[in-house]
């Protein structure tokens, strides 16, 4: 005798186990009773927008061979519940958020079956409509901002800011309608959705982020001191490590009147303060000498230096600098999908990639 | 132009039948005072229908401020005016209706200078008595035929002469077919020779039954024309006869030293 | 350098403006002045002082100033028309011609004269319709050669439309003087283009004017 009982007997225990198992989950398939199933449902549009109609469609909770006598739907927002025979309901939420939708469905057996979902509603974002729905983003600018956007010898708009709209813009698959008009006028524009894209140098102030949303910034600007390089290389400079250099070398530098620059030159090194009623007025006495060196900002100066060695003057050289404010692009308050798509191909196809510091070193900002 | 539409003419006969014409125009103690200036002093006259009235007296007299009360170019300050019976002094008056029916003639003539002769005298008939173009254009020739000035249909009043535009003037007033035409001085403004074009066109007017009352100086018309002339001076009527007496033997004395000065002076003419 | 042609091209754009905002202005000048002269001739004593303030605030205070209060004053603030900039520009525009246009009227009216009134009365005309039928076709004869040259004058104001951020002829010749570095030619060729809008129509509203009145004695 080579097998003993209790192996025999744990064996019988174990088919007798998994017999008990298999009959139990084949069972509905050899004896048709109720099958199980569970209240589902799906929704349109995905994902949908705060203010617009959802259309909810329960055909997921249909069981085979039965009717569905009624639907009852909880949207969890405060709104009554819906009770209705058809299969499909529309409902229209007020606010963004997530809401946990259920339902509850009775068949003809009498049987009561609950599904949930978790529905994420989005802030209705009409200008995305509007620009997937006409393949074009109408673009406000004032081309009077060399290098970022301004007339060229030919005529035509450009700048490094049109050129990177253009290139987002690519990217998404639309064209880019430019208006131009007065700087101040683009804020306006954007906030009665006249425009859908702000690009104009905007530095993100707390001002304005009281009004518009700014899309993720392209650069920072920076104050810089600059001087002709023949100025430098007779004083010896190469970069000075704060604004107090000025007064202490006895240098001299001109600014315009009221601005971010004049407040610091006169709280740092007032001694070294030349006022101008313009920053090209300031330009020019450098140039000629009177001066030593223009305290202003970018995109002012890279365009000075990007001119400068164009025309094949005297080079100009920056010898200090600091940052100022992110520069960016300004949308309405409610465009979260534009300004999300914008910022994605910023930050996956241009900065990730290194195409914008390509770009800046095009426009030499 | 006697003929009124829709209103039956009444027979002048002699001068007992006179009474039993219609009064076209009446005033009664008219007055008008300019602060402390009395313009027109209690003045009360009638005009009935054919006859033709002329007042005449020193310059300054208030004749032209008189005429104006009555055709209410100026509101009386006291005293009453009647149209065809009417009263026109009292409040609720639509003016504008019953000077539609009044003609006036002005010593500066004072033609609408942006329209032609014709425009001049077809406006009241397009605008006020509201015809249809082809009508008032009809009617409006034919006034400027009446006064003879047809040729100059289309000339503007700058291309014409002082007796042509008083012509015109005449015409203008006429051809709503008034009750009554008041003229202020029509020739007193315009030089010796052209009066005599305006003087024959108020004959022509006379013998056609119009009823008139002139303001004027020109003494043979009147002694021709008139059938009453009336002597005013400082605001009132002095005295009142028909035509001959005032050049034969007036009575007031007033009269009577207006008269001499007048005819000495057109005997030294 | 860009050249003439090409700068010239791109001025085109805001000589539509400019003109639109001249014609326009006008307009309403015209519309609000005429009725103005009127009743300040002919109205009541409250009328009359209340239209002569009028004239003396469009008339006292520079296009500019008024521009830049509706336009940075009201519109910034409050939901108006105003927070159009060619709107404001426009009104602000069309009320101080309103008050030009207004004392050209009326010194047509008096240039007239009553006379011209009492005659037109004497037919049994209204008011209304001796005003209508027969002064204002004297006054405006009278009035051209005055209207020629407040015609001009708006166009050359209209420049000021600019800083509140019209694009017209001026906003583009700072882009222009921005981009390019020429300060000159931008400026040289604004200067012909107001030349081209305003001499042509003034001079010739003027002579038209001139000869007009002399043909018909006004």
């Amino acid at each position: 005798m080579a097998v003993s009982k209790p192996v025999i007997g744990a064996g019988m225990v174990v088919t007798a186990v998994v017999a008990l198992v298999v009959g139990l989950y084949a069972s509905p398939l050899i004896f048709p009773t109720a099958k199980e199933y569970a209240a589902g449902f799906t929704y349109l549009p995905m994902p949908p927008p705060a203010g617009k109609n959802v259309t909810f469609d329960a055909s997921a909770s249909i069981p085979e061979g039965k009717t569905i006598l009624w639907y009852y739907w909880d949207f969890a927002d405060g709104s009554p519940p819906v009770n209705t025979t058809d299969v499909t309901t529309t409902h229209v939420f007020g606010l963004y958020g997530v809401y946990n939708v259920t339902l509850t469905t009775m068949d003809n057996e009498g049987l009561m079956k609950t599904g949930w979902k978790l529905v994420t509603v989005i802030a209705e974002d009409s200008v995305w409509a509007r620009v997937t729905g006409t393949g074009k983003i109408i673009v406000g600018t004032e081309p009077g901002w060399p290098p970022y956007e301004y007339i060229n010898e030919t005529g035509a708009i450009v700048g490094f800011e049109i050129e990177l709209t253009e290139m987002i813009a690519q990217e998404l698959n639309l064209t880019v309608e430019w208006r131009n008009m007065g700087f101040d006028a683009i804020i306006p524009a954007v906030q009665a959705m006249d425009i859908d894209l702000g690009v104009s140098g905007f530095s993100v102030t707390i001002d304005r982020l009281e009004v518009v949303q700014f899309t993720m910034p392209h650069s920072i600007t920076e104050g810089q001191v600059i001087m002709l390089q023949t100025r430098a290389n007779q004083l010896g400079i190469t970069q000075l490590t704060s604004l107090a250099n000025l007064t202490q070398l006895g240098l001299s530098c001109g600014t315009q009147v009221g601005t971010t620059q004049e407040a610091e030159l006169m709280q740092v090194a007032p001694g070294a303060l030349v006022t101008y009623n313009d920053f090209l007025l300031a330009l020019a006495d450098m140039k000629r000498g009177a001066i030593d060196c223009v305290y202003a900002e970018t995109p002012i100066t890279s365009n000075w230096i990007l001119q400068a060695e164009q025309k094949g003057e005297t080079p100009i050289v920056v010898i200090y600098k600091r940052p100022y404010f992110p520069v960016a692009f300004v949308a309405h308050k409610d465009a979260h999908t534009l300004v999300a798509k914008i910022n994605g191909v910023l930050a996956e196809k241009l900065i990730a990639t290194a195409e914008l510091d390509e770009l800046k070193q095009k426009w030499k900002c | 132009m006697a003929r009124h539409m829709g209103e039956q003419k009444k027979e002048a006969v002699g001068t007992v039948g006179r009474k039993m014409t219609e009064i076209i125009m009446e005033c009664r103690n008219l007055s008008k005072i300019y602060g402390k200036v009395i313009a027109v002093k209690d003045v009360s006259l009638k005009i009935g229908e054919g006859e033709i009235k002329l007042i005449f007296g020193p310059s300054g007299s208030g004749k032209s401020t008189l005429l104006r009360c009555l055709a209410m170019l100026i509101t009386p300050t006291k005293g009453d005016v009647f149209l065809r019976g009417k009263c026109l002094t009292k409040p609720g008056v639509d003016l504008n209706k019953a000077r539609a029916r009044i003609g006036f003639v002005f010593q500066h003539i004072w033609l609408f200078h942006h329209l032609t002769a014709l425009g001049n005298v077809e406006l009241a008939l397009r605008r006020v008595l509201k015809l249809p173009k082809k009508e008032a254009r009809e009617r409006a020739m034919q006034a400027l035929r009446e006064v003879k000035m047809e040729k100059w249909a289309h000339h503007y009043p700058a291309q014409l002469s002082g007796g042509q535009q008083q012509r015109v003037g005449i015409a203008r007033a006429l051809a709503r077919n008034p009750d009554i035409i008041l003229l202020d001085e029509p020739t007193s403004a315009l030089d010796p020779e052209l009066t005599g074009e305006v003087i024959d066109t108020l004959r022509d007017l006379a013998k056609k039954g119009a009823t008139m009352l002139i303001v004027s100086h020109e003494m043979p018309f009147a002694r021709e024309v008139a059938d009453e002339m009336i002597f005013f001076d400082e605001g009132a009527i002095v005295e009142t006869e028909p035509p001959e007496i005032f050049f034969t033997n007036p009575r007031s004395e007033r009269a009577k030293i207006f008269m001499a000065r007048l005819i000495k002076r057109t005997r030294r003419e | 350098m860009l050249d003439v042609v090409q700068q010239l091209l791109l001025m085109l754009g805001g000589v539509y403006t400019t003109i639109s905002v001249s014609i326009l202005s006008f307009l309403l000048g015209l519309a609000i002045g005429l009725p103005l002269a009127f009743m300040r001739t002919y109205g009541s004593k409250p009328f009359q002082i209340l239209i002569d303030g009028f004239e003396k605030v469009f008339r006292g205070i520079p296009e500019l100033v008024l521009m830049l209060l509706f336009f940075w004053g009201i519109g910034y603030y409050f939901r108006t028309p105003f927070k159009n900039p060619f709107f404001t520009a426009t009104f602000v525009l069309g009320l101080r011609s309103a008050a030009n246009q207004s004392q050209i009227f009326r010194g047509a009216i008096r240039g007239i004269g009553e006379e011209q009134m009492v005659a037109a009365r004497s037919l049994g005309l209204s008011r209304i319709r001796s005003v209508i039928h027969v002064m204002i076709p004297q006054v405006f004869i009278f009035s051209t050669p005055g209207l020629g040259s407040e015609y001009a004058l708006l166009v050359k104001d209209s420049s000021y439309a600019w800083i509140i951020t019209v694009v017209d002829i001026m906003a583009i010749t700072d882009w222009i003087r921005k981009g390019t570095g020429d300060t000159v030619t931008p400026y040289l060729l604004a200067a012909f283009l107001y030349i081209l809008l305003t001499f042509p129509i003034a001079t010739w509203l003027d002579t038209w004017g001139s000869r007009k009145k002399k043909q018909l004695g006004l």
